[in-house]
């Protein structure tokens, strides 16, 4: 009696935190929003209102007309796509062959090499990266910080799917080999089925990396490639800030992952747990 | 189906030599057995079978066809492994006809036909449209079973599939493999480190150690005369009884010593000593060949045996039984000897008390004989 009166107790505690905790979480989305749907007046009046009493839709019609504004999103979604599919595609050959041939390729040490990479601080190679690229005329281009994103991205893609196939015995490549599949059938009909979420939880991060990347887009880019993070600055004039620009902006930019996240949550938690499917 | 040839079979891995001489000739037909201790080369020598390792050198035969360079698909072969590799995302029913789609020339109909026809043979039918992680152990295995056997290739390779079963399961499985293996008069090489499961289900035993083939033979020959000491040891449950002596030879008679231990040989027994390349002989005697006996030998009271049968060729051994291990209808007595060695012997149950002093005898023509005291001393009689 006494026990059952304790865990409901408790349950009931706990359901209490965790409300509080989602409007703790909720909160900043929600001022976000608020505060991109009011007319830049009445931000920043005191007491701050709870809903913008009048309703002012021009700094989302700005993130979505002005050619600058949306352009710098296309922008963004060109680069972040562009430096997925390329650094998933190689990184899923370099991690299978260094799950299947690691010692021929290198091993442990090189796979380290490669996570090493991540562990360099990024703002120490921004100014001698931006000379590199003027030299190769690719300051200013789409192509430029696809490759420059690659050089992040690849490392940790690479090794992701290493961990990924590793998971994956390759006596199932050696059975489907033993029942007359080649190589790459055995690889179609097998191996890729397991890894798809895997395939689908790196995808993501390669593609989150590029799509919120600020400093090096601010070195590289330039008037005609602007990715969307390098217009947000702006954004803050010298006599104002245009916080209901900066709010719509933010409001606008996070939809697409958003709507990844939903669309393969399933699998993303799945990768990320690094439990791919029950073997 | 067609037999197999292996000649001179040598793998390294780098510095590591895992099968060192390997030759053997499995014919058509016939279950294969290949036992030994982990790392004597018998996988080695499967997967080399299989074409999933390329032979540093010699040759491997399908019939009269040279496989040794063809890759697995290209060899006519199937094989259980020893994680089964069963293919999670698939259901029961694709897992078992993956290896029919590999060439899109089977229609749809004959192969859910061979499918099922095999899943009767094995007992999957229950379970055709499960995912094979929702089955059990056992029904996993009998899964991996039939996707080997749903073609009929010419050769089946097993790689201790048995090895993480209970006992119950394991013999049920064993002789149902057995039972389809006759039937199909398949051509099978099986890997285990189970000698009792070795004897149980194969026509030929492949005893392995260290890389290479130290016997070959069908289990009772491997059993009753085991060819070199690690045979003897290898081979058998509950071990082999061994006692390390020194040759003796006196006025006509051959006498063993161990320690304090007298064996006074049989004639043939003595003959078969004179290829001996020393002082050093193994007697082996296997406990299911002790008898117990309250007292001690006659021959011992008669003095000299010098008529033609020496000692009348029997071996005794004065004990003290210190346990007891029930196995059903017989006893594992574990008795101390002379010198304090632990001897075993099989009786009838409930024959002996803990503590009950005598002697186990056996008969000169159940002993073994080796050259030596290494495990590749070898026989002698």
């Amino acid at each position: 009696m006494a026990a059952a009166d304790r865990t409901s107790a408790v349950s009931l505690l706990g359901k209490g935190f965790l409300l509080v905790y989602a409007l703790f979480a909720a909160f900043p989305i929600y001022w976000t929003l608020n505060t991109a749907l009011k007319p830049l007046g009445s931000i920043n009046t005191f007491p701050p209102t709870l809903y913008p009493e009048s309703l002012d839709l021009s700094s989302f019609t700005w993130v979505l007309m002005n050619s600058r504004a949306a352009g710098s999103i296309i922008d963004s979604l060109i680069i972040a796509s562009g430096t997925t599919v390329l650094s998933v595609l190689l990184g899923s050959l370099a991690g299978y062959a260094f799950s299947r041939y690691g010692d021929a390729v290198g091993g442990e040490d090189v796979s380290f090499w490669l996570l090493s990479t991540r562990m360099f601080p990024p703002i120490a190679i921004v100014l001698p990266m931006f000379f590199v690229f003027g030299w190769f005329n690719l300051q200013d281009t789409h192509l430029g910080l696809i490759i420059l994103y690659l050089t992040f991205n690849l490392p940790l893609t690479t090794w992701l799917m290493r961990d990924f196939f590793d998971k994956i015995p390759y006596s199932f490549e050696e059975a489907a080999y033993v029942d007359g599949y080649s190589p790459f059938a055995a690889f179609r009909k097998v191996v890729f089925p397991l890894v798809r979420p895997g395939l689908i939880a790196t995808t993501m991060l390669a593609w989150v990396f590029a799509w919120n990347e600020f400093i090096f887009a601010f070195i590289i880019a330039g008037n005609d490639v602007a990715p969307y993070t390098t217009i947000i600055p702006t954004l803050v004039l010298s006599n104002q800030i245009l916080w209901n620009r900066i709010m719509a902006m933010a409001v606008v930019v996070t939809i697409p992952p958003t709507l990844i996240l939903i669309a393969f949550r399933r699998h993303i938690v799945e990768g990320m747990t690094l439990g791919v499917t029950e073997l | 189906m067609t037999g197999v040839t292996i000649e001179n079979l040598r793998k390294e891995y780098g510095s590591i030599v895992a099968t060192n001489d390997v030759s053997l000739d499995i014919a058509d037909g016939e279950l294969a057995v290949l036992v030994g201790p982990s790392g004597c080369g018998k996988t080695t020598t499967l997967r080399s079978i299989a074409g999933l390792e390329t032979p540093t050198d010699g040759t491997i035969a399908f019939g009269d066809a040279d496989v040794t360079n063809d890759p697995p698909q290209d060899r006519d072969i199937s094989m259980v492994f020893q994680n089964l590799a069963l293919y999670p995302h698939m259901t029961t029913f694709d897992n078992i006809a993956f290896p029919l789609q590999a060439e899109n020339n089977a229609s749809e109909a004959e192969i859910r036909e061979a499918v099922e026809s095999i899943a009767r043979d094995l007992d999957c039918e229950d379970f055709l449209d499960q995912r094979v992680v929702e089955l059990s152990g056992g029904q996993q295995q009998r899964v991996a079973l039939a996707r080997a056997l749903v073609r009929e290739p010419e050769v089946f390779l097993m790689d201790e599939p048995f090895s993480d079963l209970d006992e119950l399961l394991k013999r049920k499985l064993r002789s149902e493999v057995v039972r389809l293996q006759h039937e199909r008069e398949i051509t099978m090489v099986h890997v285990t480190h189970d000698q009792e499961e070795a004897i149980t289900m194969g026509d030929r035993l492949v005893v392995m150690n260290g890389g290479d083939v130290v016997q070959m033979g069908d289990p009772d020959t491997v059993f009753n005369e085991p060819a070199e000491l690690f045979v003897a040891q290898f081979i058998g449950s509950p071990q082999i009884n061994r006692f390390d002596c020194t040759l003796e030879r006196t006025s006509g008679e051959t006498t063993l010593r161990n320690g304090d231990l007298d064996f006074s040989l049989s004639d043939d027994l003595a003959a078969s000593l004179d290829g001996a390349g020393g002082e050093e002989i193994a007697l082996c005697v296997r406990p299911q060949h002790f008898s117990w006996a309250e007292r001690a030998p006659e021959n011992e009271s008669d003095g000299n045996g010098s008529d033609g049968d020496g000692s009348n060729g029997e071996l005794s051994v004065p004990v003290t039984v210190e346990v007891i291990e029930k196995i059903g209808t017989e006893d594992v007595v574990r008795c101390r000897g002379p010198n304090g060695s632990e001897v075993l012997a099989v009786v009838a149950s409930g024959t002996l008390d803990e503590g009950a002093e005598g002697y186990l005898r056996a008969e000169g023509a159940n002993a073994h004989l080796f050259d030596g005291y290494d495990e590749h001393a070898e026989r002698l009689n």
